[in-house]
């Protein structure tokens, strides 16, 4: 049984695509966005700003990353981020403007899509990029174990916790793991 | 039935029996501490930190969990004061609760600490990590049975931000670390909804140094396992449909209830709570040879609502083991 | 709630005009509990044993095994008589004060702290700024004050070298406030204590330059602390008694006192423990555990800490 999403530590967000309004407070804001698609949610938020704004358009994660970094050595209290792209990509964005000392107040998140998810795997660490759901089933890269994907998401590490979902199956280990249907654990019991 | 004891008597005399009456829901069951508890065997609670005679096996059982899997300790950078503000607290508790084993001598900044238990002699800085052979909290995680979590209190909310968790039951430290209090309870079912968790929340941060409090939790655990993590799970899931298999005396032996008696301890200087969790397992046959412990176990399990014998991970055998405990009416 | 201690006064510094400090030690010289900066304690200010008025008092001094409480009091002639009688100790008097309580502490994650002093407001920034320096936080510090008169101002030197400015005019700290608010590195907290003007000017400023309020703090002396409240009556129902409950005494205190026996926990209002059913008056909840709705309701309350909105209260009890 999962509980109701919004009592847990899943935002709303990483349940489904987001466009959050720009905080009329804000002194300066930045726009992170990582796909096309992202822009246009970036030019909406930075439209309904009060404050100059920036727009990085970005084709990958790791540029993201990057460019957050670079905004967060210069920026002054005031200012409000925006991280807009794929829930993989925003997870670890909004984790690094936090770990650099943002607090909720001065960040917007944006998802385009949360069809795919990071999911940390429990047993062995590995973290698995993957089409899934909460609730959903995934092959880890690291240890191959199967993990149900768990209404819990690090803020720090921006992933889904992941645990193997056949370790009570009597006989796991003389049947193997590839036996159990996915579709029986898929919604929760 | 064996007339042998499978443990340590002081385990059972001292075993912090978890249930009130013979029904358990989620509440805020809160006391101040410490205070002690009489029970049918024993009584439990005279103290913060408890030390008892698993303290050396326990302690060395927590090096090789640290050793084998490093992710169960964690500090993220600005909880460094909380930390030495921990060890300072929890040495100053032991010393004051085991004179004749353990002291802190000094009034600051310069100390000693002498823990005869395990043949040590400490001098150090406060403040100062050159003075310590270790971090100050991996180092007074070496000196206590208790499992640490250090919560810092901004912007409203608590967070756990720092902590050495080596006997979590089902919960993993390691992916929890830097979430909020709620977010960290989020996958116990029934808490928001019912107020519970914001409640505690609130009470907590209303907490005053040198005015500890103190609540028990439980579950089942099978095997005398203190290790019973979320990164451990395929280690001992296993155990759980493979209890409905084993004999009525092997059951006895084997399926333990657990009891977690955690303390909220507001620190001084950081203004950071710790929180205690300190694990005690006692195996059902000997559980049974205390008729109310006995009685009051099997009622309890026989009305726990599913969600929660699910979250707990009892419910694939909790019939079982009603069924064993009422075989065992005197 | 908090733990009483007897205190005596280890020596007096009246330097600045109208500010006196006072060092408060134990009378076997141990050492006192620590606290959080920031922190504040309730100075009786009268004879021992006396109804006279509390007066919260930031500590000043080191939080880390103190081996003295210091406090510095501004004398207010037209106060309640507590300025005046601390103003009139002298050393080797006794003074009883409350174990002490934080509610202005600096925020650990804080990437740099920006404190903002007013006056005699300077007594809890001083002791966010001996943990700064211990701590080796990055902080800078602003003290408003009258020309002359300005408490701490050694201390505050030594101990924030260039981080520290001193403003003795209305307009130019204005400006310079203005200007500040606006170049700090994201990350800061803001921290200030003053004349309650002089916290609204730091706040406004600092919201209308886009600071969330997450970052802001305003030292409220003893917000936490709930009131003695007014006295009142608790009829009950079953046995016709009347118990009065004086101002100071909670209702579960003097059930107790009376020699009724209430189920309780955490006598904070907190573990929901103590709730007993009211069958006629109002009650007045402090308590966090009723929802609004019930609340509304008015048939039950936490007997440790809610009271009766009028003189009377009936318990069916």
């Amino acid at each position: 049984m999962n509980p109701a999403l919004e009592l847990t530590s899943v935002p709303a967000w990483a349940v489904r695509p987001s466009t959050p309004p720009c905080d009329p407070a804000a002194t300066a804001c930045t726009a992170v966005a990582v796909g096309a698609e992202a822009v246009d949610v970036a030019t909406t938020w930075l439209a309904g700003a009060v404050a100059p704004g920036r727009l990085h358009a970005l084709a990958s994660t790791d540029e993201a990353l990057a460019v957050v970094d670079a905004e967060l050595a210069e920026a002054r209290v005031g200012w409000r981020l925006l991280v807009a792209g794929p829930l993989t990509a925003v997870l670890p964005l909004r984790a690094r403007a936090l770990a650099g000392g943002l607090v909720d107040a001065e960040l917007s998140v944006a998802t385009t899509t949360t069809d795919d998810l990071l999911v940390t795997c429990a047993h062995c660490a590995a973290v698995t990029s993957a089409p899934t759901h909460v609730g959903g089933v995934v092959p880890c890269v690291g240890c191959d174990r199967r993990l149900l994907v768990h209404h819990h998401v690090s803020r720090r590490q921006g992933t889904f916790l992941g645990y193997q979902v056949d370790a009570e199956q009597w006989g796991t280990e003389q049947w193997g793991t590839g036996q159990w249907e996915t579709e029986r654990w898929e919604e929760g019991a | 039935m064996t007339t042998q004891p499978s443990v340590d008597r002081a385990l059972v005399t001292g075993f912090p029996f978890p249930f009130p009456t013979d029904r358990y829901r989620y509440t805020t069951n809160v006391e101040p501490a410490p205070r002690v508890v009489g029970t049918p065997a024993g009584q439990w609670g005279a103290s913060v930190v408890d030390v008892d005679g698993e303290y050396h096996r326990e302690l060395v059982e927590r090096a090789a969990v640290l050793e084998r899997d490093p992710s169960r300790y964690a500090v993220l950078d600005h909880m460094a004061p909380a930390c030495w503000d921990t060890m300072l607290t929890l040495m100053r508790e032991l010393a004051a609760t085991y004179p004749d084993v353990m002291s802190l001598d000094g009034d600051g900044p310069s100390y000693v600490w002498t823990n005869r238990l395990l043949d040590v002699e400490q001098p150090f800085t406060y403040a100062r990590p050159s003075t310590l052979p270790d971090e100050p909290l991996r180092y007074v995680a070496g000196q206590v049975q208790e499992d640490l979590v250090l919560l810092d209190q901004r912007d409203g909310d608590l967070w756990g931000d720092a902590g050495l968790v080596t006997f979590a039951a089902d919960w993993s430290f390691g992916f929890d670390v830097g979430m909020s209090f709620l977010e960290i309870h989020g996958p116990v079912p029934r808490l928001r909804e019912t107020g519970v968790i914001t409640r505690a929340r609130e009470f907590i941060m209303r907490l005053q140094p040198g005015a500890p409090y103190r609540r028990t939790n439980w579950t089942l655990t099978i095997g005398r396992q203190l290790d019973v993590s979320t990164e451990r799970y395929p280690e001992w899931g296993p155990d759980r449909p493979r209890i409905l298999t084993v004999d009525d005396t092997t059951f006895g032996r084997e399926v333990h209830l657990r009891t977690e008696v955690q303390h909220l301890v507001r620190l001084e200087e950081s203004g950071a709570v710790l929180f205690l969790i300190r694990t005690y397992l006692l195996p059902f046959e000997e559980l049974a040879r205390v008729e109310p412990w006995r009685a009051t176990t099997a009622a309890v399990l026989a009305d726990l609502p599913d969600d929660i014998a699910d979250y707990k991970g009892v419910a694939g055998y909790r019939d079982r083991a009603v069924t064993w405990l009422h075989a065992r009416t005197p | 709630m908090s733990t009483s201690l007897s205190l005596v006064v280890a020596a007096v510094d009246d330097t600045v005009p109208g500010v006196r400090s006072v060092r408060l030690v134990r009378p076997d010289g141990g050492t006192l509990p620590g606290f959080t900066p920031g922190s504040h304690v309730l100075v009786t200010c009268g004879p021992p044993g006396t109804s006279a008025v509390a007066n919260a008092y930031s500590l000043t001094g080191d939080s880390v095994a103190p081996r003295a409480y210091t406090i510095s009091v501004l004398r207010l002639d037209a106060g309640r008589g507590g300025s005046r009688w601390v103003h009139a100790l002298a050393t080797g008097d006794r003074v009883e004060v409350t174990s002490p309580r934080s509610a202005f502490p600096p925020v650990l994650a804080a990437r740099r702290h920006l404190l903002v002093a007013g006056g005699i407001g300077v007594t809890p920034i001083l002791s966010h700024l001996r943990s700064a320096v211990r701590w080796g936080r990055d902080v800078e510090v602003l003290y408003a004050h009258r020309p002359g008169a300005a408490a701490h101002l050694e201390d505050l030197r030594d101990l924030a070298g260039d981080a520290l400015t001193c403003l003795t005019d209305r307009t130019a700290l204005g400006d310079h406030l203005e200007r500040r608010l606006a170049d700090q590195p994201v990350g800061t907290h803001l921290y200030t204590c003053g004349p309650a003007g002089f916290m609204d000017t730091v706040t406004l400023a600092a919201r209308r330059l886009g600071w969330p309020d997450e970052r802001i703090h305003v030292e409220h002396f003893g917000v936490d602390d709930l009131d003695p409240g007014e006295s009142f009556e608790a009829v009950l129902r079953a046995s016709g008694r009347t118990v009065p409950v004086p101002s100071g005494t909670s209702l579960l205190d003097a059930l107790e006192g009376a020699g009724l026996s209430v189920p309780n926990l955490c006598r904070q209002g907190v573990c929901g423990e103590c709730r007993v059913r009211v069958a006629a008056g109002t009650p007045l909840h402090r308590d966090l555990v009723l929802s609004d709705a019930e609340k509304a309701a008015a048939d039950t309350l936490l007997c440790c800490v809610s009271r009766a909105a009028d003189d009377r209260l009936e318990l069916d009890l």
